[in-house]
C-alpha cells in the first residue's frame, strides 16, 4: 500500500516537476529542485488533492518542501489510498 | 477533464511544431490552472497545432490587460471575470466588508469597475478576438435577507454585470460563455474550493476550472456549422405513419399528444430561416407525402424543404441524391429519423453524416435532442447569402436542368448573368467563405480573426469580393480573392469560391479582371491540394499548365473560354 501512495505521489511529481528526472524524484526537495517555485507547488498541491481525493488546508503548503515530507503528509489523511 | 490528464495534454502540445495558436488570459485570480486547462482544451481542439497560453498581470483583473501591451500578437483573448474584481468585499480573501453599513455603496463601486473592462474590452476587440465569462462562482454570504429570499442589492449587483454582458456582447468580435450552458455542465454547488482560494487565490474547483476552460475553448475554436438536416417524416416530423393513417391522421398538436413534433418543425423552421438546408427522406408514397407536406397547419412550411426525397427506396440512396443537389459533403449534413435501423444503413453508406434519432414518445429527451441539433447549426450571425441559400439551391437544379439539346455556352447567354466586384471591402461574409469553403478553395487554409485582421493592414494586400445574380435570383456573396501586388505578377493566397456559383464561368471572369486591373504578366497561386479542392485543380489545369501555382497571362486569353457575364467593379 506504501508503495503504490509512493508511486501516485511520484506521478504528481512528474506532472508538477518534469524537470526532475523520474529517478531523483522520491529525493526531490525545494532546495534540490531549482524549477520547484510557489507556482509549482500550486499546481503540485492541486494535483495532489486530486489523486487522492483529500482536502489540504493552508498550512498543509509548509509540507510541500520535500518527496518526503509531502508523502507523510499524504499518508496522514485517512483515505489517502483510495484509488482515484 | 482531471488536472493530472490536462497537464499532460497541455506538454504534449508544447511538442507541435509550426507557427503557434497564442492566447492571453486575463483574470484576478491566480492564473495557473486556468493556464492549463485552457491550453489543455484548445490543444484537444486544434490537434497538431502548438498552443500557448500567456497569463496577465496576476492580482488586479484591469491591470491585466495593460500587460498586452508588452506581449507579442495573439490569436485570441480570454477574460475570466469574477465578482471580486467588481470589489474585493465580494470575495472571502479580505475581512470586514461583509457587514450591512459597509455594503450599501458596493454597487456603486462595482458599476464603474464593469464601465472600465467595458471600454478596454472594446478597444482589444478592435485588434483580437475576446472571449469573456461572466462571474460564476456563489456570491458571498454578505446579505441581510433570510433564508431562500433574493437581496435588493445582490440583484442590483447582477443587474450592472447583465448590463455589462449586453453592452460588450454587441461588439464585434466579442463573445461571451453562455451562462445557462455553464449552468449546464457545471454544478453550482461545486464551483468554489475555499480551501485553494486561501492558500493560493484559485478560488474556481478543478471541475468548474475545466468546464470554464472547455467552453471557452469550445468559443474559440468552435466546430464548423453543419449546413443541412435531412429528416424522416412518419414518428419524426409528425406522429403517425402517413401510409396507414392517412394525410389526416397524422399528427403535431399538444392535444392529440404529438407537441414534440411540433417543437421539432418549429426548431427546423427557425434553422432554415438562418439558412440550414432542409430535405426529407422518407419511404412513403410521394403523391401523399407531397399532400401533406402541403398541410396549412404545418408549423414547418413547404418551401423551406428542397428537396423531398419520398419512394421506396433505401434512406442512403435518397441521401445521396439529396447531397448531389445540395453539394455538400456528407461530413456537412445531419440525418434525423426515428429507426435505429434506418439510421445505421445511412450511417454504414455515410460514415461522416451525423446521424440523430428523434427521441419518439420521450419527452423528457427531447429538450436535449433539440438543443444538440441547435448547437450542431450554432453560428455567430447570419448572412444575406444564408437567407438566399435555399432560393439558389433551387436555381443550381436548373442549371444542372437546362434544356435538352442547348449547349453550356447557350445556357450561360440566356441566364442574364451579372457579376459584382468589390475590392477592399472585406466583410464577415468574406471570412466565412474562407473558413468554409472546401471545394473551390486554393489551398484550404483557415484563417483566424486575429491573423485575418493583420492579414488586410498588410501593404499591397487587395482583397476582392464577388457577388452574383442572374434571372433566376441572387446568389449573394460567393467568392473572395486575395492576395499581394507585386512588381509584375500578382501573389494570390486566398481564394475561394461557393459551390453554389460553379458552372457559371465567374472565376474566369475574377482572373480576366485581375490580369487587366493590375496589369500582371502572371498570377502566382499559393496553391496546395487537399482532399477536397479537385474543383479548383480543374480550374488551374484549364490553363494547359502541369505547374498549378502560375497562370500566365498568354495562357489565360489562350483558353479562357466566352464570358457572358455583365460586370460592374466598385472600390
Amino acid at each position: 500500500m506504501s508503495s503504490d501512495i509512493e508511486d501516485r505521489l511520484a506521478k504528481c511529481f512528474q506532472l508538477a516537476l518534469p524537470s526532475v528526472p523520474p529517478t531523483a524524484v522520491r529525493s526531490a526537495s525545494i532546495d534540490t529542485v531549482p524549477a520547484w517555485d510557489s507556482l509549482g507547488t500550486v499546481i503540485l498541491m492541486s494535483l495532489v488533492e486530486e489523486e487522492f481525493s483529500i482536502a489540504l488546508s493552508s498550512e498543509a503548503s509548509e509540507a510541500f518542501v520535500s518527496f518526503q515530507h509531502v508523502l507523510d503528509l499524504v499518508k496522514r489523511h485517512g483515505n489517502a489510498s483510495t484509488t482515484s | 477533464m482531471k488536472l493530472a490528464e490536462a497537464v499532460s495534454l497541455a506538454k504534449e502540445s508544447e511538442s507541435c511544431k509550426g507557427d503557434p495558436f497564442r492566447v492571453f488570459v486575463a483574470c484576478g485570480f491566480t492564473p495557473q490552472h486556468l493556464t492549463i486547462y485552457l491550453k489543455a482544451h484548445l490543444h484537444a481542439r486544434l490537434g497538431r497545432r502548438r498552443v500557448v497560453v500567456e497569463p496577465g498581470r496576476y492580482g488586479d483583473l484591469l491591470l491585466a490587460f495593460a500587460d498586452l501591451r508588452h506581449h507579442a500578437a495573439f490569436n485570441a483573448v480570454a477574460v475570466f471575470v469574477e465578482w471580486t474584481d467588481l470589489d474585493p468585499r465580494l470575495g472571502f480573501r479580505t475581512t470586514h466588508g461583509w457587514r450591512p453599513k459597509r455594503l450599501h455603496d458596493i454597487a456603486d463601486t462595482a458599476k464603474p469597475r464593469l464601465e472600465q473592462l467595458r471600454r478596454l474590452v472594446e478597444d482589444l476587440a478592435g485588434r483580437v478576438p475576446v472571449y469573456l465569462v461572466l462571474p460564476s462562482l456563489p456570491l458571498p454570504p454578505a446579505f441581510t435577507g433570510p433564508t431562500g429570499k433574493g437581496d435588493c442589492l445582490e440583484f442590483v449587483l447582477r443587474e450592472h454585470v447583465m448590463a455589462f454582458a449586453r453592452a460588450v456582447s454587441a461588439i464585434p468580435r466579442v463573445s461571451i460563455v453562455n451562462p445557462q450552458r455553464l449552468d449546464s455542465v457545471s454544478q453550482f454547488d461545486n464551483r468554489f474550493d475555499l480551501g485553494a482560494a486561501l492558500r493560493a487565490d484559485l478560488p474556481y474547483s478543478l471541475e468548474h476550472a475545466s468546464a470554464v476552460c472547455q467552453l471557452v475553448a469550445l468559443l474559440i475554436c468552435p466546430d464548423s456549422p453543419k449546413k443541412g438536416i435531412i429528416t424522416d417524416l412518419d414518428d419524426t416530423l409528425w406522429r403517425g405513419i402517413l401510409g396507414e393513417e392517412g394525410v389526416s391522421g397524422i399528427s403535431w398538436e399538444l392535444h392529440r399528444h404529438a407537441h414534440g413534433h411540433a417543437l421539432y418543425q418549429e426548431l427546423l423552421a427557425s434553422l432554415a430561416e438562418i439558412g440550414v438546408m432542409l430535405g426529407v427522406a422518407t419511404k412513403n408514397d410521394p403523391d401523399l407525402v407531397t399532400l401533406a407536406l402541403s398541410r396549412k397547419d404545418l408549423v414547418i412550411s413547404h418551401d423551406q424543404i428542397f428537396p423531398v426525397e419520398a419512394g421506396w427506396g433505401s434512406k442512403s440512396e435518397a441521401i445521396r441524391r439529396i447531397l448531389q443537389a445540395w453539394n455538400v459533403g456528407a461530413d456537412s449534413v445531419v440525418f434525423v429519423d426515428d429507426s435505429p435501423l434506418e439510421l445505421a444503413e445511412v450511417s454504414t453508406a455515410f460514415p461522416d453524416v451525423h446521424c440523430m434519432r428523434f427521441p419518439v414518445d420521450d419527452d423528457r429527451a427531447l429538450p436535449g435532442f433539440l438543443q444538440h441539433l441547435r448547437d450542431l447549426f450554432g453560428k455567430s450571425s447570419v448572412t444575406e447569402e444564408d437567407r438566399l441559400r435555399l432560393a439558389s439551391i433551387r436555381t443550381s437544379t436548373v442549371h444542372i436542368d437546362r434544356r435538352p439539346g442547348q449547349t453550356s455556352d447557350e445556357f450561360l447567354a440566356s441566364i442574364e448573368a451579372e457579376i459584382t466586384l468589390v475590392y477592399d471591402a472585406p466583410n464577415e461574409r468574406a471570412f466565412e467563405l474562407i473558413n468554409k469553403t472546401n471545394q473551390f478553395n486554393l489551398n484550404g487554409r483557415r484563417i483566424d480573426t486575429a491573423a485575418w485582421l493583420a492579414k488586410l493592414e498588410e501593404p499591397k494586400r487587395f482583397i476582392l469580393s464577388v457577388s452574383y445574380r442572374d434571372k433566376f435570383g441572387p446568389l449573394g456573396n460567393i467568392a473572395v480573392v486575395a492576395g499581394l501586388c507585386l512588381e509584375d505578377e500578382l501573389l494570390v493566397d486566398v481564394w475561394v469560391m461557393s459551390c453554389r456559383a460553379f458552372s457559371r464561368r465567374i472565376e474566369f471572369q475574377v482572373l480576366k479582371e485581375l490580369f487587366e486591373r493590375f496589369d500582371a504578366k502572371s498570377v502566382k497561386l499559393e496553391f496546395t491540394a487537399t482532399d477536397r479542392n479537385g474543383p479548383f485543380q480543374e480550374f488551374v489545369e484549364a490553363f494547359g499548365s502541369s505547374d498549378l501555382s502560375r497562370i500566365t497571362k498568354a495562357a489565360f486569353v489562350a483558353a479562357c473560354p466566352k464570358l457572358y457575364a455583365k460586370v460592374s467593379v466598385h472600390e
